[in-house]
């Protein structure tokens, strides 16, 4: 299990919402061994849209198993308690939110691996050691902010986190996740990534190092009818990290957040606007639409996808299932469907974007060689026995 | 200038005393300390500016002393009463021998001879020459103008194109009481005087004048006229040029971080070290951020308008007017700087006042090589503020600069507080 995590190229990080995890189960087999997902579970309070209703701490908990099956099977995923982990969460049950949200992944057959920092509570780091010890061949997830890069301590911190979770480097994927940040200068930015990648404490011990990066702007000002474009300057940082090679001391995986932004806002109880928010290789574009309030109502989706159809950003409708989704609306060739089901397509065809700029970015094809059955090799010297016969 | 044996004395102790500063000073010692290398090498040449002053200072008067100058050559009328100070100590004379020649106190000699005879009139220059035995010739050509004068504001001055309204309405002729009484015109010429025709000023000309849209220089002369006059109020006689070692400087910086009167606390400290610091509103058509400039030889001074009345601003150029004090003392702060901090710096001199005021702030290095300057968090700026013991506002006006992106951390830069501080603190006034 342990050496998956090590060929993994994209960890795409996003919220736990019905959108963005059906798109991570949307995608094809030919790109799992690539992307290693981490979500993040939202606060108290947060609108569940199956549910069309807040939920509370427990029904989120709850819920988590069955979901995270459904969307990812067997896949190892990484989950982050981080907005779970105080006291309203806590005092709803006996053990931490996070203990008990792994549990249930593990009861409905699903792998969810913990994500932790060094700032976390000290029971959610006891939830994180219980991991590490029910099951040794599982991942835990690590991440760095900046401010703890750049500390002095940084490396007595992490020496001390690696005690605290009972784990090693090398079952560690370590996050240097920057989240949001403005990129005026992606060589400068890339040039500070390049330097703290050299100099990490434990550097190749990890099992794996991520940059975790988003230029996806936070509220985007857009009219309804019109088109935002923001350059994909976190691609642009990694492509520049990349082509430092001869002063990497150990390549980096590629993180973002997808095409949201990182923080979680307060859900409030509005009609959503029709939007696309499509990637390209170079930009963000956030196709704006009306407000899905009457008369509008959620047909208001259907000019939107009309003009993204229509542009030449748009990759087509055999790119991945969320192309064709967009595609078949805007030919009225299906009804308008909902907002989740707008995230999942627009999720779906930025994570299988950035899959297939990965695999060209370090040549590794997406063919998916059947396995081999392992009855043969037990003849395969055998004389007369030919490969696949019994 | 040297004007007495006993300020010769006093002169060459100083000077040795720069030598072995200058001798021990251990550049590597304080950059490993933490001293921004820029900073480091702005002290050294501070030092050692100051010490070939002196070590001029000293030849000059040892020469007169000498008694081999016999011819003493003025340019201009206003180096007239330098020359006759050189005159009395070429003939060997004191201040005392020449009162008592002149039949004055001594004391009269010693203020003719401090403000170079400016208010002494012709008849009475005339007696000290005589007194002192020396020949004056005047040479007036006509047509011909000098190199100095051939461009000069001061030869075409215009005193009607003075801001009369402005000066009259923020009350400049009763905030001075060494004013003429009469006609407003009369007073503003008076005004003015100090900055246009002074020892130490020449021409408008010299002046740098940093900014990115065209200057009122009557407007400029007068707001420059009235900073000389705020700061002569509460300037301190100084025996000589004020040191702005590493250590101050840092110090300074550090009052960023008191948030109720940092920059009411840094004021009083640079005046407490002799350098009156005076707050006047712009006039239209300068657009000033602020200015440094010499009050008297060994006196400089700062004026800052306020115009941004953000903490951001106030800390930039601050120290941007103490690095022209620092690095340029002979380079034009004689004239003064006159600096709109959002224009771009045309000269060599600006650039250098712009690198000692960031790299006084925050060292370059460590700036560069921080991740905050791509940052979106308030947190994480407040947390880099924190560790390198400066305001917030500092961290987040450069964020802003280096993404002209003025509408961003505005809470963090203090937007609107600076004014209100200022003034209650009183500074505003004087």
């Amino acid at each position: 299990m342990l050496s998956v995590l090590r060929s993994v190229l994209y960890m795409p990080i996003l919220k736990w919402k019905m959108g963005e995890r059906r798109a991570v189960g949307s995608l094809p087999p030919a790109q799992h061994d690539i992307v290693a997902p981490l979500f993040i579970i939202p606060p108290v309070g947060a609108f569940d849209h199956e549910e069309k209703r807040a939920l509370s701490p427990a029904e989120h908990i709850t819920s988590f198993g069955p979901r995270l099956y459904d969307a990812c099977g067997k896949r190892v995923v990484f989950v982050d308690g981080l907005h779970i982990d105080d006291d309203i969460y806590r005092l709803e049950r006996e053990t931490h939110p996070l203990t008990e949200l792994l549990e249930r992944a593990h009861l409905f057959g699903a792998i969810a691996c913990p994500a932790t920092s060094m700032d976390r509570s000290k029971q959610y780091q006891e939830a994180v050691a219980r991991f590490c010890n029910r099951d040794t061949r599982l991942p835990i997830c690590i991440r760095v902010t900046p401010r703890q890069l750049e500390s002095p301590t940084l490396s007595d911190d992490l020496q001390t986190l690696m005690v605290a979770i009972d784990c090693t480097p090398e079952r560690a994927v370590l996050v240097l996740d920057f989240a949001a940040m403005q990129i005026v200068d992606a060589e400068g930015f890339a040039d500070l990534v390049a330097t703290a990648i050299n100099t990490l404490p434990l550097r190749d011990r990890w099992l794996n190092i991520v940059t975790a990066l988003t230029s996806f702007p936070d509220r985007p000002k857009v009219k309804a009818g019109e088109c935002m474009r923001v350059p994909r300057a976190d691609w642009e940082v990694y492509k520049a990290l990349i082509n430092k090679h001869d002063q990497l001391a150990r390549f980096p995986a590629f993180g973002d957040y997808a095409n949201e932004y990182p923080i979680f806002r307060e859900a409030v109880r509005v009609s959503p606007v029709a939007q696309f928010r499509y990637s390209t290789s170079k930009e963000y574009l956030i196709e704006k639409g009306r407000t899905t309030r009457k008369p509008n109502g959620y047909g208001a989706i259907f000019p939107v996808a009309d003009a993204l159809a229509a542009k030449d950003d748009f990759a087509g409708p055999d790119y991945c299932e969320g192309d064709r989704f967009i595609y078949e609306l805007s030919k009225r060739q299906r009804g308008h469907s909902s907002a989740p089901t707008w995230r999942w397509a627009s999720t779906l065809h930025h994570l299988t974007l950035v899959c297939r700029s990965m695999r060209a970015l370090f040549g590794r094809s997406d063919k998916v060689e059947p396995a081999e059955p392992k009855q043969d090799s037990l003849f395969a010297d055998l004389p007369g026995v030919e490969r696949g016969e019994q | 200038m040297i004007t007495t044996d006993r300020q010769y004395a006093v002169t060459k102790q100083r000077a040795e005393e720069f030598r072995t500063a200058i001798r021990e000073f251990k550049e590597l010692d304080l950059v490993k300390a933490g001293v921004d290398p820029i900073i480091v090498s702005a002290q050294r040449a501070s030092l050692v500016e100051q010490f070939h002053e002196l070590e001029q200072e000293i030849e000059q008067y040892e020469t007169l002393k000498s008694g081999e100058q016999t011819t003493l050559l003025a340019d201009d009328v206003a180096d007239l009463g330098r020359k006759l100070i050189e005159g009395r100590i070429a003939q060997g004379l004191s201040q005392k021998t020449l009162a008592e020649r002149l039949g004055m106190k001594e004391q009269q000699v010693q203020r003719y001879e401090q403000e170079r005879y400016k208010t002494a009139s012709l008849s009475r220059i005339s007696d000290v020459a005589r007194a002192l035995g020396l020949t004056l010739q005047a040479e007036l050509t006509i047509g011909a103008r000098s190199d100095r004068d051939a461009n000069s504001f001061a030869t075409s001055f215009d005193p009607k194109k003075l801001p009369l309204k402005v000066m009259r309405d923020r009350k400049w002729f009763d905030l001075f009481d060494d004013l003429p009484t009469g006609e407003d015109l009369e007073k503003a010429m008076a005004f003015v005087l100090p900055a246009l025709n002074g020892p130490h000023v020449h021409a408008m000309h010299r002046q740098v004048v940093r900014t990115g849209s065209k200057v009122d220089d009557y407007a400029l002369l007068a707001w420059k006229a009235c900073i000389l006059h705020k700061a002569r109020k509460i300037a301190k006689p100084l025996n000589q040029y004020p040191t702005l070692d590493a250590e101050f400087i840092h110090d300074l910086v550090a009052l960023s971080r008191e948030e109720e009167n940092g920059p009411v606390l840094a004021v009083q400290r640079l005046r407490d070290r002799g350098i009156p610091v005076v707050f006047e509103r712009h006039l239209q058509g300068t657009h000033l951020d602020g200015a440094a400039m010499l009050l008297d030889s060994n006196t400089p001074v700062i004026g800052l308008t306020l115009r941004h009345n953000r903490f951001d601003n106030f800390w930039f150029v601050l120290l941007h007017e103490i690095g022209h004090i620092v690095l340029h003392r002979d380079q034009g702060l004689l004239d003064g700087f006159f600096d709109d901090e959002a224009a771009t710096p045309k000269e060599r001199v600006e650039q250098e006042a712009d690198d000692y005021s960031q790299n006084a702030m925050l060292s370059m290095e460590i700036w560069m090589n921080s991740f905050v300057r791509y940052s979106r968090s308030r947190e994480d700026i407040r947390e880099f503020a924190r560790k390198h013991r400066i305001s917030p506002a500092i961290v987040a006006g450069r964020i802003r600069r280096e993404r002209k992106d003025y509408t961003i951390f505005s809470d963090l830069v203090g937007q609107g507080k600076l004014s209100p501080m200022i003034e209650q603190a009183g500074l505003l006034e004087a």
